[in-house]
């Protein structure tokens, strides 16, 4: 008897113990994520847009831009030198490619613009059409063909041809503008460029406009664009450039918002201070260019060498003796420097080559000397191919550090650089010339068959995008 | 009266010892004798009596005395009385009982094959060794003792075959990753489920520096110090032995936690019979066990051209100064003064250990009691290497009443540890020591005109460089002035309580918590560089709670003699909550103390939170067919709130058959003893939690070119966020390993032999994977999925030989051979998934898992045709294989990735020996890893700087493809040209792979044999130690750890690994901290 009560016993206490409850394994903190959000208001998602944009527009890119375009140098033997003499691959500009579509990039810019459009609000949807524009038009400057019309939408979009993404990009600043000219609260303090002034970001989509037909006149004139011509091209950039950025004070600038903050500083500081920071130094190209022209933007842009003046390194002489070598630590190189993306200067050296280059030198001049007043340079003069270099070389100097440098470079071949040499240690691969593009994302090309192998894209085209028809010497 | 150490202990135990259990009514019985093995007394035997549930355990002159309670005992009873212990067969005597005392004396014999041992099987139930129908694998308390090592972990390498054990490095409290027949997971650590006493132990490992997410981009294991793994807060000397479950057969008891193996630890508990007092007290001297080769002829600059070191001059700026960076200059005078910067970070350190263990009990109630106090102060000079563990630990039980016994096991653990930063990282030592020019002197490591933090890129700071870029950290500076401490304070252990509520039917219960805490400081000075810019405090606290309910019952049953066995049914309860929250506070306001509050500004802090609940259902059934036949089936249920919605519950079977087949065919003299096995078994790994959720961050960093660098969503104080890199997968499954295992166990020459063969094939399905997503095609670039399947299979191979066993004297030798081919068959799409957290290592399909997929030179055959005409006209008449040439007399570099190397051992093996004659034993243990590349990133980055050894025949003319550099087949232009080489390879040629790329010229060999311990013992138990010391015995031990290393690797130690147990591929080397030998003097003082 006792002996069968120990075992009811014992089988009752299995019983008691084995009638689980369902919430053990589903309760809070359980099956969702207890540390995160997982929905988003348009207004904390724009801040991230924003400091993506400031970011991408600043880091590996822009960096590699700025040695490619001998703005810059590298040094060290590490990564940066390596970028400098064009030693990349396909894992190079992985994550730059990534952003344009990840967290921060067009995923949460389709989210800003749908939140905006069903709320209504025009004006947040203009802004927020404005950074898509940008970021795909920068996208497809880059890497030339890009998926767009596919985007977001397939495991594997395919590509979009890169006129195509162009004249997306042209649509999407035309529907920008007249949303600016619409209704609603748009983003206020949260626009951390305009404080959510339309008419100023409108004037920056008009003048974006122009950059990116700009984008498509080497093709033009190479008859890539059917009966399209580049004066036709031209045309279109001038008219758009009127409606452009036309305040000299620099207050109509896009330029990006930096704090003091750590996270907040602007990358181009940021990376001068880490241990990469030594490597890169001054161009000699750019800063002998800049001293013969006793041009006053080189404190701005350049710490004075060793023994006072301004020197730059290349990779095609050598290093040089590191005292006459500045270091890109001038002026500008502060926490809070607002990057200038899309600008007066580049919307006045817009009018002033699209004028030059459809015969109208008077006016172009009028536009390049007003560029060089805001700059604190003297009137110059002069036409026809001459006035164009002198154009151009300037547009050079003003847009230091902007990837849109690589872009005129790569239809004018102004100024006339001299690409590093194999025989100087630059990589074998593009054949003494600067590359034209960056490799896709590797990333990407795992997990997307659309994207050619790297030899392939290394095949098509000398490695260049469509819009460059024509390689540089 | 003669002072006896023990006399005080025995005042205040005595009385828990004496603590009488029911009142007598009759008289008692006491049962006394001594027992023997080969004419010599053995201790710690135990002698029991199962029906009563008494037992005592003898002492080291083999006497043991159990005291029946008179109301149990009745004069003419026959009682049967079973002696045994560790290593002899179970003796097993009817006596007969009669008033007063009975004698009662046991002869036992060796057993050699571990027969009739009890086996721990795990989740509650038991078996004997000869049932097992998996191949066991058991560590012992001596042997954990003769390794000599603090961490339990770092105790079992080379204990079994294809249980690889790697340790971090020799920091003291380092972190040591354990890999059982390969790696099956890519989630979390891959370490296998560690069991104390039935509770799940934490075995976490988490750095410091993964609380500063802007500074190391989610990368901190490879940069900061050296990690712990939580299993080291147990205190080794605790340990009774260790269980290794090995693969899905042997631990699907376990289901969706035991897919990388179980480790069974059971503590030391008392035993009926006198106190036992042990008090073992052990001093060990330790040092680095190989210095860096480094080159002591050529100074600092670049070009043979030497900077200008004086003050104001080319190294008072590391922004421009880079001609200062490096050991290129010109050859240093003869008798010009050099620095020894291989040694001069390096001292003697020492362990001091003393551990104290009292245990015993009486027929009812059984104690143990231990602390241990356990202090390493590691190799680098100065106090900051540090490593103390104080633990206490109390067991014991109370048989409540016949048939239910309760017991308590607690332990507390106080851990502190104190490290050098060292890793991918300008303020750790070995960058800054390493690359030092061997005509600088890191010392005094403070300008003596100022008193500032000097290096050899800026040697003068003057008075307003207290915070200013140095370009590195001087090495002593980081030694000297950086704090990087851990203090935990831990609980672990269990209530307990095993009820038989009859003959047939048991039932037990485990209610376990492990509670830790655990607090961390990295702090930077204020003059330090790069990051550390200023100052950098990180404060952080990780909290981790685990409580676990096992509930069991186990019924015997007996259908005839021929055919018995048990029946198991049990639950789990698990929920495990881990807590961290850390803050980054960035440039000191005043050079100290280290807080965060001393701080200019902070950076978002970290702050997550993991719950994980487990609920399991399981059920065990045996059967023993003729006591030669034994058949096992288990199943088991696991639901985890890790799981996706969809798939909530996962079955795990399993079910093996051992066969003594030598009862069959009889016993032969040269065999003895034959089994065969074969078992199959699934387990599982549970997902990552909330691998499940798509959410929005707001802390991470969302551009940047390099680490430090990049830009938070929240920006001029207004909150911003942007959607995550992970896309939520709404039905995952655990992991799950189909492990097929069969072998046989072989006794052999009358036991002088004992060999063991097993071979495994185990398939891993539903493998998660982080696997990347086309980031234009979903906004994401990666999501987990079930997505990977990897197999393992492998044969293992053990040997014991015992040539001579005699009484005086005997000699034992074991050899253990391992091998594991890994290979991945799937990715679920993509071709290869990077697994490394440094280089590329990748799981590739239909590769071994984790090889290194990097930048080569140009091959013949391997490279893609195409790219270069001269490559492939070359190539048109060239071997498979052969180094292009160009006409530069150099290799070129293949652009394309390629597979280069394999981190992963051909095999691993192990070679024991033991001698003993009379009271002297000498013992040692060879550790074998054939093969096993290593990409050797320290080498790289050193050739660049110039400080290498091999940089010092600079300039030397060398042909590709002759004469030791690089051997091999070569074609091309520039084939048999001689080319210098120099700086122009070195540093700004394609040689030095972290800063180039070009993986290729750092692969290497990390193939060792290790001589890890030397041991020899002797033991005093005359008479005299007794009269003397009050003791009964005396072990006096003398004993070297890790004493020699032979091997082709050229780094510190091939035995290295950067992310230490975090790291779920290894073969990575940069800029670690070395590896230690020690030798160690141990004295044991037993009573």
């Amino acid at each position: 008897m006792k002996r069968s009560l120990h075992i009811a016993l014992a089988a009752a206490g299995l019983a008691v113990v084995l009638t689980a409850c369902n919430p053990f394994l589903t309760g809070e903190g359980l099956s969702n994520d207890p540390n995160n959000p997982t929905t988003a208001t348009r207004q904390a998602l724009f801040m991230g847009v924003q400091a993506t944009t400031f970011g991408q527009q600043e880091s590996s890119v822009a960096l590699t831009v700025c040695m490619w375009m001998q703005q810059c140098t590298g040094n060290g033997g590490r990564f940066v030198e390596q970028f400098g003499k064009y030693v990349i691959d396909e894992g190079s500009f992985s994550f730059d490619f990534n952003s344009v579509y990840t967290g921060g990039g067009l995923t949460d810019i389709r989210k800003i613009e749908a939140s905006a459009a069903a709320a209504p609000d025009s004006i947040f949807l203009g802004v927020a059409q404005i950074y898509e524009a940008l970021i795909i038009g920068t996208a497809a400057d880059v890497w030339g063909d890009i998926p767009y019309t596919q985007a977001l939408t397939t495991s594997q979009p395919a590509l979009d041809n890169q006129f195509a993404v162009y004249d997306s990009v042209q649509a999407l600043l035309s529907r920008a503008i007249v949303n600016l000219a619409g209704a609603g609260a748009g983003p206020g303090d949260r626009d951390l460029v305009f404080g959510g002034d339309p008419a100023k970001w409108s004037a920056v989509a008009h003048t974006m406009k122009a950059r990116f037909f700009l984008h498509t006149v080497e093709g033009a004139g190479a008859g890539l664009l059917g009966a399209r011509t580049a004066a036709q091209v031209y045309a279109d950039a001038i008219a758009q450039a009127t409606l452009g950025i036309s305040d000299p004070s620099g207050a109509g600038d896009f330029a990006a918002f930096h704090g003091q903050a750590t996270s907040e500083r602007n990358v181009w500081f940021q990376f001068s201070q880490t241990t990469f920071g030594i490597d890169l130094v001054a161009g000699k190209f750019m800063v002998d260019l800049m001293n013969t022209r006793s041009d006053p933007r080189l404190p701005q842009y350049f710490g004075q060498d060793a023994v006072g003046g301004y020197g730059g390194d290349d990779v095609n002489i050598g290093p040089l003796n590191s005292d006459s070598v500045s270091a890109v630590d001038g002026s500008r190189n502060s926490p809070q420097f607002r990057q200038p993306f899309v600008t007066y200067a580049e919307n006045e050296l817009i009018l002033a080559e699209a004028n030059n280059q459809t015969g109208n030198d008077a006016v172009a001049l009028t536009h390049l000397n007003a560029e060089r007043a805001a700059a604190g340079l003297g009137a110059t003069a002069g036409a026809g191919a001459a006035l164009f270099d002198s154009i151009m070389t300037e547009k050079y100097v003003a847009m230091f550090q902007n990837i849109e440098v690589w872009n005129d470079y790569r239809r004018t071949c102004l100024p006339a650089l001299t690409p590093y040499l194999i025989a100087n240690g630059a990589s074998p691969v593009f054949n003494d010339k600067i590359p034209g593009r960056f490799y896709y994302g590797s990333n990407e090309r795992n997990t997307n068959s659309n994207i050619p192998a790297p030899s392939a894209q290394l095949a098509a085209n000398g490695f260049r995008n469509r819009n460059d028809p024509n390689a540089c010497p | 009266m003669r002072f006896s150490v023990f006399s005080l202990l025995f005042l205040t135990t005595g009385a828990v010892a004496a603590l009488p259990g029911r009142a007598a009514a009759q008289e008692p019985v006491t049962l006394s004798g001594r027992v023997t093995a080969g004419g010599q007394p053995i201790g710690y035997a135990e002698v029991v009596v199962p029906s009563l549930g008494l037992g005592a355990s003898t002492r080291d002159d083999g006497r043991y005395a159990i005291v029946i309670p008179g109301a149990r005992a009745s004069a003419g009873q026959t009682l049967t009385v079973i002696a045994r212990r560790l290593g002899y067969k179970p003796t097993t005597m009817q006596v007969a009982l009669h008033a007063g005392v009975v004698e009662q004396d046991f002869a036992l014999a060796p057993n050699p094959l571990q027969l009739g041992e009890i086996v721990v099987t795990g989740a509650g139930t038991v078996t004997e060794a000869q049932k097992l129908g998996s191949v066991r694998n058991s560590v012992d308390s001596g042997a954990i003792a003769r390794s000599n090592e603090s961490n339990v972990v770092q105790a079992l390498a080379g204990k079994a075959p294809n249980v690889e054990v790697t340790q971090q490095s020799g920091d003291p409290g380092a972190s040591s990753y354990i890999r059982i027949r390969g790696t099956r997971t890519l989630s979390g650590n891959g370490q296998p489920l560690f069991v104390v006493d039935g509770v799940p132990l934490d075995n976490s490992s988490f750095s410091t520096s993964n609380f500063n997410l802007n500074d190391d981009l989610g990368s901190g294991q490879t940069d900061g110090t050296v990690t712990e793994n939580r299993a080291s807060d147990l205190n080794p000397n605790d340990i009774e032995s260790v269980e290794i479950l090995k693969g899905a057969a042997a631990g699907a008891i376990y289901g969706a936690r035991a897919g990388q193996g179980v480790i069974l630890i059971t503590t030391k508990s008392g035993h009926a019979g006198p106190t036992r007092f042990s008090l073992k007290s052990s001093v060990s001297f330790d040092d680095i066990n190989h210095t860096y080769p480094l080159q002591t002829k050529f100074g600092e600059g670049r070009g043979g051209v030497a900077p200008d070191t004086t003050l104001g001059g080319d190294c008072d700026d590391p922004g421009s100064g880079s001609i200062c960076s490096r050991s290129w200059g010109p050859a240093l005078a003869p008798g010009s003064p050099v620095y020894d910067h291989a040694n001069e970070a390096y001292t003697t350190g020492h362990i001091v250990e003393n551990d104290l263990t009292i245990s015993g009990g009486n027929d009812r109630t059984t104690f143990y009691l231990s602390g241990e106090q356990y202090y390493n102060n590691g190799i680098i000079v100065g106090n900051n290497d540090q490593y103390t563990r104080n633990t206490v630990r109390f067991r014991g039980s109370h048989r409540l009443a016949d048939n239910l016994k309760v017991g308590a096991n607690l332990s507390y653990a106080d851990t502190r540890g104190s490290f050098i930063q060292r890793g991918n990282n300008v303020n750790g030592i070995q960058l800054s020591l390493l690359r030092s020019p061997p005509n600088f002197n890191n010392l005094p490591y403070l300008d003596p005109t100022y008193h500032l933090h000097r290096t050899y890129r800026f040697q003068h700071p003057g008075p307003g460089d207290i915070v200013a870029d140095r370009g590195f950290d001087n090495p002593f500076y980081i030694i000297n002035e950086q704090q990087n401490r851990s203090k935990v304070g831990r609980v672990f252990g269990n209530i307990n309580a095993e009820y038989t509520a009859a003959d047939w039917l048991k039932v037990s219960y485990t209610l376990g918590a492990d509670y830790s805490n655990d607090e961390r400081l990295e702090g930077c000075p204020i003059s330090s560089s790069d990051v550390c810019f200023g100052g950098r405090v990180i404060e952080g606290k990780l909290v981790n709670y685990q409580i676990d309910h096992n509930l069991s019952a186990t019924a015997n049953y007996h259908l005839n003699d021929n055919m018995k066995g048990t029946l198991t049914l049990g639950q789990n309860l698990n929920s495990r909550n881990f807590r961290q929250l850390g803050n980054v506070g960035r440039t000191l306001i005043t050079a100290t103390p280290f807080k965060v509050s001393n701080t200019v500004s902070r950076d978002i802090p970290s702050d997550a939170q993991t719950i994980i609940h487990n609920e399991g259902y399981f059920g065990q059934y045996t059967l023993d067919v003729y006591d030669q036949l034994y058949l096992t089936a288990a199943l088991r249920n696991d639901g985890s709130s890790t799981f996706g919605a969809q798939n909530r519950r996962s079955w795990f079977p399993k079910g093996s058959l051992a066969w003594t087949f030598t009862k069959v065919i009889g016993e032969r003299p040269w065999m003895t003893f034959g089994k065969l096995r074969v078992a199959y078994g699934e387990a599982g790994q549970e997902p990552q939690p909330y691998l499940t959720s798509t959410t929005f961050l707001s802390n991470t960093i969302v551009s940047g070119i390099s680490q430090g660098t990049g830009e938070t969503p929240t920006q001029a104080g207004l909150g911003g966020l942007v959607q995550g890199g992970i896309k939520g997968a709404d039905s995952l499954r655990p992991e799950r390993t189909k492990e097929f295992e069969t072998g046989v166990d072989l006794g052999l020459f009358r036991d002088k032999a004992d060999l063991s063969l097993t071979y495994y094939n185990a398939k891993t399905q539903d493998v998660i994977l982080l696997t990347p997503v086309s980031a234009a095609g979903t906004g994401f670039t990666l999501q987990a999925s079930n997505a990977a399947t990897f197999r393992n299979r492998g044969i293992e191979f053990s040997l014991n030989v015992r040539p001579l066993q005699r009484a005086d004297y005997g000699w034992d030798l074991g050899f253990q051979w391992g091998q594991n081919r890994s290979r991945v068959l799937s990715l679920g799409g993509a071709t290869f998934v990077s697994i490394g957290d440094f280089v590329q290592n990748v799981a590739e399909v239909g590769q071994e898992l984790g090889v290194l997929r990097g930048i080569g030179f140009m091959r013949c055959g391997i490279s893609a045709t195409g790219v270069l005409a001269a490559f492939d006209a070359a190539c048109a008449s060239a071997p498979h294989g052969a180094l292009f040439i160009d006409a530069s007399g150099f290799p070129v570099v293949d652009n394309d990735p390629r597979i280069l190397a394999n981190p992963n051992p051909r095999w691993t093996g192990s070679v024991r020996s033991g001698f003993r004659y009379k009271k002297l034993q000498l013992s040692g243990l060879i550790d074998i890893r054939h093969g096993g590349q290593i990409w050797n990133g320290t080498k790289g980055a050193l050739w660049s700087y110039g400080t290498h050894i091999d940089t010092e025949t600079r300039g030397t003319m060398r042909t590709f493809g002759q004469g030791g550099w690089w051997d091999g087949a070569v074609a091309g232009p520039g084939a048999g040209t001689a080319v210098a080489i120099g700086e122009s390879w070195y540093r700004t040629g394609d040689a030095p792979c972290p800063f180039t790329g070009v993986d290729e010229p750092c692969i290497e060999n990390g193939g060792f044999v290790k001589l890890r311990e030397v041991s020899l013992t002797y033991t005093v138990d005359a008479p005299w130690v007794m009269r003397t010391l009050g003791v009964s015995s005396v072990d006096i031990r003398v004993a070297g750890r890790n004493l020699h290393t032979w091997t082709k690797y050229t780094g510190y130690d091939p035995e290295t690994s950067l992310g230490g147990a975090l790291a779920p591929v290894t073969g990575v080397d940069y800029f670690n901290n070395p590896q230690t030998r020690s030798f160690v003097f141990t004295f044991t003082f037993n009573r």
